[in-house]
């Protein structure tokens, strides 16, 4: 996630540069040929310019909607994520009357279970292996049961419940506590559902593939619309209203997918560390991980 | 001792970024020790910076961080001239949407001055699933090059992982040129005489690799094999992975790779081994010769 003040123009520009490289030397061979070689009748009125540039803006705009709809929702649901763990911590802190010498390490194992989970939703939404991490956070014999299953985080869920189900057993839980910690378990899993889903559904190919195709078409006629007005300084008006709708179309694709492991994405890591710095403090614990802050202006 | 002691070098960038799934992926995979290091002859970036780029490393085993004062590749090479590494991670720069003429590539440099081997990625790795272990090994065998310590590790990365090992070679397009190179060699130029020499070289291994053939031009044969064959790791040689005589660059073969590339520089001392490769080599040295010749 982007966090500094304003963007630089090393993360605009090699998105654009090859497609407005390309019209530059298109409008200015449009406006050579009408200038220097007589070709008059290139030039055309500017109404259909008018209402196809309206039309695209439209289109761009449901576009780009739509696409930050995908974004603002994983990022609700990231917060949502930390709620929830915070939530799961106090449960296990507060709700569980285990024996003295036991309630220590049920306690552990529920927090640590639940950072546990949020770093192998974190490296299952990204593509990346879970178990270096989860070396330092759980036993190895539960990373063993672990590496088993294809979808790690959701088999962390079904190991809490395991452990909640074995506190209800013994008498550490009543019925009442126990539905409100599966209430939470439910909660969790729905948010690693929705994360699923926003990563393994697209948006639909025709949001994507309609609005470049109209704004490719719709940059090669406006040099058609100014040349008449503008000559040989058609070239560099064309480029810069065709840079606007490129950008447009660009932003609408950056953004579509939060997380694709780009700087667009949903800043998972500095997340899960903020979860997992607040569990440990929960748990009482002294020495926690270091906070982590933007490097460069950006949040990963 | 770990078995990978790893030297990562960063400049920030949305490469590096995305290299840190590929690095998790060897981390599960080796007992590794990893130096995250940033070199500068600017402005020095925050210590802050530093520390916070790929926190995940803060959950490894074995993980510092080191700022280097300098041109990064003459730093790194500094560095690693004081310590021994097994493995230089070096991802690639971002585009920057202009032509870059006078570019010096800083893994080009690596590659030439560092005697370890280097490794790297192509541009779009974003999709790429980083979840599962290394099953596929492919090591590019050039004819031609008479150095295969590329050939060497990648046999021995490949054991350790348990992982199946593909040899990728190319055989030129008929031309003149390739005529006259043939010219004093005792078997014709034929896909079939170059598989059995292959397999007549490694004839003395337990398990025989597959060989995949292509003809044409090994900077685009090579990149569409490894792709084919599912390859989650690359091995060249330092031939194979730089070109260029004035401005010396990563060649089409690393930059179109699917997936990460370990380029063995050709100054790789004969007795460099990663410590979980067996002693002797398991190439022995008369394999050290050209394939084709």
């Amino acid at each position: 996630m982007i966090v500094r003040d304003h963007l630089p123009w090393t993360r605009v520009w090699p998105q654009v540069s090859k497609r407005l490289g390309m019209l530059f030397i298109y409008d200015f061979s449009i406006a050579a040929l009408y200038v220097l070689g007589g070709f008059h009748f290139l030039a055309m009125t500017a109404l259909p310019l008018t209402m196809l540039g309206s039309a695209i803006g439209v289109f761009l705009g449901f576009r780009t909607s739509s696409a930050y709809d995908r974004w603002w929702e994983a990022r609700t649901l990231w917060g949502g994520l930390v709620n929830y763990s915070r939530t799961l911590a106090r449960q296990a802190i507060t709700l569980i009357s285990a024996p003295a010498q036991e309630i220590r390490e049920v306690r552990d194992t529920l927090v640590k279970l639940q950072i546990a989970f949020v770093y192998s939703l974190r490296c299952h939404l990204r593509g990346q292996n879970p178990f270096p991490e989860l070396g330092n956070i759980l036993p190895d014999p539960t990373l063993a049961a672990l590496r088993r299953f294809r979808n790690v985080p959701a088999a962390i869920l079904l190991l809490m419940s395991q452990e909640i189900r074995t506190a209800f057993d013994r008498g550490w839980l009543d019925s009442i506590r126990l539905t409100s910690f599966d209430d939470t378990l439910t909660q969790l899993t729905n948010i690693q559902g929705a994360c699923e889903r926003i990563k393994n559904t697209p948006l639909p190919r025709q949001y994507d593939y309609f609005p470049r195709l109209l704004v490719n078409f719709f940059c090669l006629l406006v040099p058609l619309g100014f040349v008449e007005g503008l000559g040989l300084a058609t070239p560099i008006a064309s480029t810069i209203v065709s840079f606007a709708f490129i950008v447009l179309d660009t932003i609408g694709r950056d953004i579509e997918t939060p997380f694709a492991n780009t700087v667009h994405d949903t800043p998972m890591t500095t997340l899960t560390r903020n979860i997992e710095i607040d569990l440990r403090q929960h748990l009482g614990e002294r020495e926690v991980p270091a906070e982590i802050h933007p490097v460069a202006g950006f949040m990963y | 001792m770990p078995e990978l002691n790893i030297l990562f070098t960063t400049n920030f960038s949305d490469s590096c970024f995305r290299a840190i799934r590929a690095v998790a992926q060897i981390a599960d995979a080796f007992d590794i020790r990893l130096t995250i290091t940033h070199a500068t002859r600017c402005k020095p970036v925050p210590h802050r910076d530093l520390q916070s780029f790929f926190a995940e490393a803060d959950h490894f085993a074995e993980c510092r961080r080191i700022t280097l004062d300098g041109a990064p590749g003459e730093a790194v090479a500094e560095l690693t001239r004081n310590e021994r590494f097994d493995l230089i991670i070096a991802p690639g720069s971002d585009r920057i949407g202009l032509p870059r003429p006078f570019h010096r590539s800083i893994r080009t440099q690596l590659i030439r001055n560092v005697a370890c081997p280097l490794w790297t990625t192509s541009r779009g790795l974003e999709a790429a699933d980083f979840r599962r272990p290394i099953r596929t090994v492919a090591v590019a065998l050039d004819g031609w090059d008479s150095n295969l310590r590329h050939l060497e590790l990648a046999s021995s990365f490949a054991e350790k992982l348990g992982a199946r090992l593909r040899i990728l070679t190319v055989l030129p397009s008929i031309s003149e040129g390739t005529l006259a190179l043939q010219a004093a060699a005792p078997q014709p130029l034929h896909p079939d005489n170059a598989i059995s020499r292959i397999e007549e070289l490694l004839s003395h291994w337990h398990r025989i690799p597959a060989v995949d053939l292509a003809i044409g031009s090994p900077s685009r044969e090579i990149p569409s094999m490894a792709a084919a064959s599912s390859a989650d790791i690359l091995f060249l040689s330092e031939a194979q992975s730089t070109g260029g005589f004035f401005l010396p660059g990563i060649t089409r073969t690393v930059s179109h790779s699917p997936c990460p590339v370990i380029c063995v520089p050709s100054s790789l001392s004969g007795h460099f081994q990663w410590s979980f490769q067996k002693s002797p080599a398991v190439l022995p040295a008369p394999m050290l010769e050209p394939v084709y010749a």
